[in-house]
């Protein structure tokens, strides 16, 4: 009988405990530093580089949605938000690393193909001066892990950076291409948060 | 006309004016009181599709009652337009009983204690970043919480000329109504209000 009610008290602590689990949200901003160049333009944007948003819905950093946005919000006047939900498989591959107050960072962040087009090609458009003219078709390497270095933010440094990747493709018209990304991450503040 | 016959109309006039001094002594001391403060909300919002704040782009709401004795007996909330028919949302009677209100030495009447059910929170959420047009949740919400809430404003100390009393801090989560998740901050600053 004590046992039983010992399991039964067991039970209702876990389904309380399930009852109060809040998923949280996180922002980083993800710096694109780029350089691109066809026969129609060549130019590079490492200082500062294009911006593109990582949000994610996670559970004490357990990830369990996660959306690339073009811009922080959803502004009316702006037609050109736009975002990119990636699929459970592509979340899966995602590590993030808390530093020591507390704050999540990405730690490695594997983009498929479709997620290196649509980080390279949005991030691209922040600054027209190094835009892509055009979708990219095509892009080798197709899948890239991309790793940051975090033992700066664990130290207060307010920047994370991952290596360099260099890209060949084909545009949406057929003519070639190249490019390089790294990317660099950021805290998003909001309210009341501190550094 | 004779002295005697003028008397009992005196009388009447007299005690007409005694009862009128004692009816209208009696309807001031139980007159509604009106009060209107402005709220200036705090506001910052985040679901994976939007995150923003209202820090460099405040908003006015404002909160309007009808009292007895530092009783409210109707409240209101408005956004940011008082003297024009806006959006606007009444407290239920069940809503009213726990405000609590408070009197400086000035005679002034300011909020104390605000508790706000899901229903006045939601309005909220969807008003307190009207500053900036897209600072709002994306989508209606389904959950709104922690539930009970209530606002405390620190009212100490406005009896020596104090102009705003800040209210606690709120934490506010919940899922959208498609089942995303969305945090909220909201504090508020209330100040007292008198149209021009």
């Amino acid at each position: 009988m004590r046992n039983l009610r010992s399991l039964l008290w067991i039970f209702v602590a876990i389904l309380s405990w399930e009852g109060q689990a809040t998923t949280e949200v996180l922002w980083i901003r993800v710096n694109v530093n780029h350089s691109y160049r066809d026969l129609s333009v060549d130019c590079s944007a490492i200082q500062p580089g294009g911006e593109v948003f990582f949000a994610a819905e996670h559970d004490s950093g357990q990830l369990r949605r996660v959306v690339f946005n073009n811009f922080p919000y959803t502004d009316p006047y702006i037609s050109i938000h736009k975002s990119i939900l990636l699929t459970p498989q592509e979340v899966a591959g995602i590590r993030l690393h808390r530093d020591p107050k507390g704050r999540l960072w990405l730690k490695e962040l594997p983009l498929t193909e479709r997620l290196v087009k649509w980080v390279l090609y949005y991030g691209s458009h922040t600054y027209s001066y190094c835009s892509l003219p055009q979708w990219p078709r095509t892009m080798v390497p197709t899948f890239v892990p991309y790793q940051f270095d975090t033992e700066g933010v664990d130290a207060g440094i307010l920047i994370s950076d991952s290596q360099k990747v260099t890209f060949a493709g084909i545009r949406d018209d057929g003519a070639p291409f190249q490019a390089t990304m790294r990317l660099t991450q950021r805290q998003f503040k909001w309210g009341g948060e501190n550094d | 006309m004779t002295n005697a016959s003028r008397k009992p109309w005196k009388k009447w006039r007299q005690l007409s004016a005694m009862a009128f001094v004692l009816f209208t002594g009696a309807f001031s001391a139980n007159a509604a009181e009106i009060l209107w403060l402005k709220l200036t909300p705090t506001f910052a919002y985040k679901d994976i599709s939007t995150i923003c704040s209202t820090g460099l782009a405040p908003t006015t709401l404002y909160f309007g009652a009808e009292l007895e004795n530092l009783q409210v007996n109707r409240a209101v909330l408005k956004d940011n337009n008082v003297d024009v028919i806006t959006d606007k949302i009444f407290f239920l009677p069940e809503e009213l009983s726990g405000i609590e209100l408070y009197r400086d030495g000035m005679g002034r009447v300011w909020l104390k204690t605000l508790p706000l059910t899901a229903r006045l929170l939601n309005w909220f959420l969807f008003n307190a970043g009207a500053g900036i047009p897209e600072c709002k949740p994306s989508q209606p919400l389904l959950t709104v919480g922690p539930i009970p809430f209530s606002y405390s404003f620190a009212v100490e100390g406005l009896g020596e000329g104090g102009v705003s009393a800040e209210s606690t801090f709120g934490k506010l989560f919940g899922n959208r109504k498609d089942g995303g998740a969305y945090q909220a901050e909201l504090s508020l600053r209330a100040s007292q209000y008198r149209a021009e």
